[in-house]
């Protein structure tokens, strides 16, 4: 048998190959195209991240520094507040020891400690003391203890003690 | 059997179709925008951060400037030095005889120096004792009397010891 044709060349694809070949390929190139949009996109995020992060970083320090600086600011405010407050109270202290004191009594030594008080004059005699400065001592101060001696010119002496804390006239004078 | 030829070569290109694509989705699509979801909301967070961050300082410039103001001459005493003659100088307008012994230097953390002296003032009255107390507060620099304060009567004088403490804010 023999075709009264020539035999047409054979195509590598068919029709139908050659069509879903080219949709495959189009499609995969659809999802690189894609794909790389997708990655150029986050690229660009990631650059601006690094600038906000930078930005952000320095107004972080920023907002640390400054918060350091009120504290310090504060700090010295409160201080300087609590150094005249301290002062006034020790003024007010040392006005209202001196006029507890009678007329019949004179101080030669006084400490004014926190917590007690020290005092060494002359009295009268014991009672003038005990009459009137032991009272008011008393009022303030939950312990007072007195001791009563003469000088060589035959006066009276008293030393007391006074103190909120639990002390003795011995730990003054040994703290002395 | 042409039918059956063309059935295969269909089923074949399709599923060749469906595994390049799935491929492609699973290697290339999906982590890309996961990457990119992830970028997006991260950026966006850290913008949010950013407005955050600006309003702190602008709130916290605000609260240092009225600080600033209302604390005025206590950080203008801080930064005072603390001039031992200028001192005894204003001490003499109530004392007869000054004498000031330098102790020991505190210095803290934050830059804060205190600076302990031993006062040995005599007096006439214990007045003058109070309006030097009343001016130390008007000083430029900041200065507190400590207890135990003693006062001993020598003479026709009161002899008076006390510690002091000198603050100043050095960088």
């Amino acid at each position: 048998m023999r075709s009264f044709i020539q035999p047409r060349k054979k195509r590598l694809l068919d029709k139908m190959s050659s069509l879903w070949l080219g949709f495959i390929i189009l499609i995969a190139i659809g999802l690189i195209v894609f794909g790389i949009l997708i990655h150029y996109k986050s690229s660009f995020y990631i650059k601006m991240l690094d600038n906000l992060h930078q930005k952000n970083g320095t107004a972080l320090q920023k907002v640390k520094s400054l918060q350091k600086e009120i504290g310090l600011i504060t700090m010295q405010g409160k201080l300087q507040q609590e150094v005249v407050e301290t002062n006034r109270v020790l003024k007010e202290s040392i006005q209202n020891m001196f006029d507890l004191i009678p007329d019949q009594i004179t101080l030669t030594k006084v400490v004014m400690k926190k917590e007690s008080l020290y005092l060494k004059g002359y009295t009268l005699n014991p009672e003038s003391y005990t009459l009137l400065l032991e009272p008011p001592l008393k009022s303030i101060f939950t312990q007072t203890k007195v001791k009563f001696s003469k000088d060589e010119r035959g006066r009276t002496v008293f030393e007391s003690f006074s103190t909120i804390a639990d002390q003795t006239l011995e730990d003054i004078n040994a703290s002395e | 059997m042409q039918v059956n030829d063309k059935t295969l070569k269909f089923t074949i290109f399709m599923l060749a179709f469906l595994a390049i694509v799935m491929a492609f989705v699973f290697i290339f699509v999906i982590p890309s925008i996961k990457e990119f979801k992830l970028k997006k909301a991260e950026y966006y967070a850290q913008i949010k951060e950013e407005k955050k961050l600006a309003q702190k300082e602008q709130e916290l410039q605000k609260e240092l400037e009225k600080l600033k103001k209302k604390y005025s001459t206590a950080l203008e005493g801080f930064k005072q030095d603390f001039d031992e003659k200028a001192f005894l100088e204003m001490a003499k307008k109530y004392f007869q005889n000054v004498k000031l012994t330098p102790k020991e230097t505190h210095k803290m953390e934050s830059g804060l120096h205190i600076y302990e002296f031993q006062a040995d003032f005599s007096a006439l009255t214990p007045v003058k004792f109070y309006q030097f107390i009343d001016s130390l507060n008007q000083m430029k620099n900041i200065v507190k009397i400590n207890f135990p304060v003693e006062l001993d009567a020598r003479n026709r004088t009161i002899a008076l010891r006390f510690n002091m403490s000198v603050y100043r804010l050095l960088p």
